[in-house]
């Protein structure tokens, strides 16, 4: 039985944010797990498995990793560096989340239940097609969900930078809701909810939720 | 039914073992061209993983149930830059430019070189997963390993002993002994080149020939579902305490025959 849950991630788990509603991982807090949340805005891949590596051999069948897997491209070293570390670690690169999404499976054969989210599932090797009751990977990209959320009209003139003060973690509160929902339904065996889309008017509107 | 044979890997794998081109005695990868003469061996001197990989992640997406990869995980820290700016950096006439990239290197990548090695592995394992193709692997070093042995199953098998291990161990225990006392205070690290230079005229890819022929059986004994057997041990006296050049007659009685 699951009793703690690692998040590992990006701008889509950071708790830093100013938390105007309720997160999906605060409500894993809330359902009871110890939820330790490693997520950093701005980091990628290899800032979360600098941490992994490190607590890997602590995981069993008590534990459940949330991994954000970020864009592969997103090296964590010093920016003067950047360029030429890209350069040099080309392919390394390139194909890096094929790599990591592959030890994360190989985890959740040998110790703990992982569940995978991708920014884009397009840097994904296997995608889907290896899920089961001990790893999942959602078949659809955070950015694709932060974007599907605007209502229509609104989805070309909006930058993510609105969500500073508005959308935690790039997701209203609904998808939060959801979020936190496909995570334990995983846990739990039960329906994996997809997420909602045109709900979000944006922010500079007075009503911007929009709720069907 | 397995059709085509992908060899990737360092020294253990090289075809191209001496400047004449022909080994001295017939190898693993010989016998694989024998039984698969599509056999392809990217195997090369001195390279790791990274080198390695670079091929390999073109090849992925073509892979199916008529592959087979064997695969030699090399140590990790055996960085193959990709870029020709990092390539002049190590050149050996640059020898502090080197020492820069070299320092860049495991300052920025440390973790992701330390623990490289998790990451190849895992990914060929998913491989054989997503492509169905087989795959064989042995570690230059068992110590870099994360998944080790616990995974095996019909198409994906990692050897339990490392080709490290049974390079060393193929010498009679009275020689290992006196290559330690011998090279006291070298490192690990010291000994192993000097024994790779010592290969270089002698031992195919560092094993005998009776290790070439047991690492075919290993390999075909994963594809048929038979029996892999383990490397034999204790069979080989060493060249290195006569004298080294030149007549390979001095060596006559190098091999132990149990």
């Amino acid at each position: 039985m699951i009793k703690r849950v690692t998040i590992y991630g990006d701008s889509f788990a950071d708790p830093q944010w100013d938390n105007v509603h309720p997160t999906w991982y605060g409500l894993l807090k809330d359902e009871g797990y110890k939820v330790t949340n490693l997520g950093k805005s701005g980091s990628g891949p290899m800032y979360s498995f600098k941490h992994l590596y490190r607590n890997i051999s602590k995981y069993n069948n008590d534990d459940l990793l949330v991994v954000i897997i970020s864009g592969a491209p997103r090296l964590d070293v010093e920016e003067k560096d950047y360029r030429l570390a890209f350069e040099m670690f080309k392919d390394e690169t390139i194909y890096g989340n094929w790599k990591y999404e592959s030890l994360l499976y190989a985890l959740s054969r040998q110790q703990c239940k992982v569940f995978a989210y991708f920014l884009s599932v397009e840097e994904s090797y296997f995608k889907t097609s290896l899920n089961d009751d001990r790893y999942f990977c959602f078949s659809k990209g955070l950015v694709d969900v932060s974007w599907d959320e605007y209502v229509e009209e609104e989805r070309l003139i909006h930058e993510a930078s609105d969500d500073l003060n508005y959308r935690i973690n790039h997701l209203s509160e609904v998808n939060h809701e959801i979020m936190y929902k496909q995570v334990t339904g995983f846990v739990d065996g039960n329906e994996i909810p997809k997420f909602l889309k045109n709900v979000y008017r944006g922010t500079y509107k007075k009503d911007e939720f929009v709720y069907d | 039914m397995i059709k085509r044979v992908t060899i990737y890997g360092d020294s253990f794998a090289e075809p191209q073992w001496n400047d004449t081109g022909e080994n001295t005695h017939p190898t693993w990868y010989g016998r694989l061209k024998d039984r698969w003469p599509t056999t392809v061996n990217y195997g090369k001197a001195g390279s790791g993983p990274m080198y390695s990989f670079k091929q390999f992640y073109q090849d992925l997406p073509k892979l199916n149930y008529e592959d087979l990869i064997v695969f030699v995980i090399s140590w990790p820290d055996r960085i193959c830059w990709d870029s020709e700016a990092a390539d002049q950096m190590r050149a050996p006439a640059r020898s502090k430019e080197e020492a820069m990239a070299k320092k860049f290197t495991t300052d920025t990548f440390r973790d992701e070189t330390v623990y490289g090695n998790w990451k190849y592995e895992s990914l060929l394992y998913t491989a054989s997963r997503i492509q169905k193709c087989k795959i064989f692997i042995w570690h230059t070093c068992m110590e870099e390993t994360y998944i080790k042995t616990s995974l095996n199953d019909d198409n994906f098998y990692v050897h339990n002993e490392s080709l490290e291990e049974a390079c060393s161990n193929e010498y009679v225990e009275e020689q290992r002994r006196a290559d330690k006392k011998e090279s006291e205070g070298w490192t690990e690290k010291d000994r192993r080149e000097r024994r790779e230079a010592f290969d270089l005229g002698h031992r195919v890819n560092h094993l005998t020939e009776m290790n070439h022929e047991v690492m075919y059986k290993q390999i075909v004994g994963f594809v048929d579902g038979r029996e892999i057997p383990k490397f034999l041990k204790n069979v080989y006296k060493g060249t290195y305490n006569k004298e080294m050049h030149g007549n390979l007659d001095l060596f006559h009685d190098e091999f132990v025959y149990d």
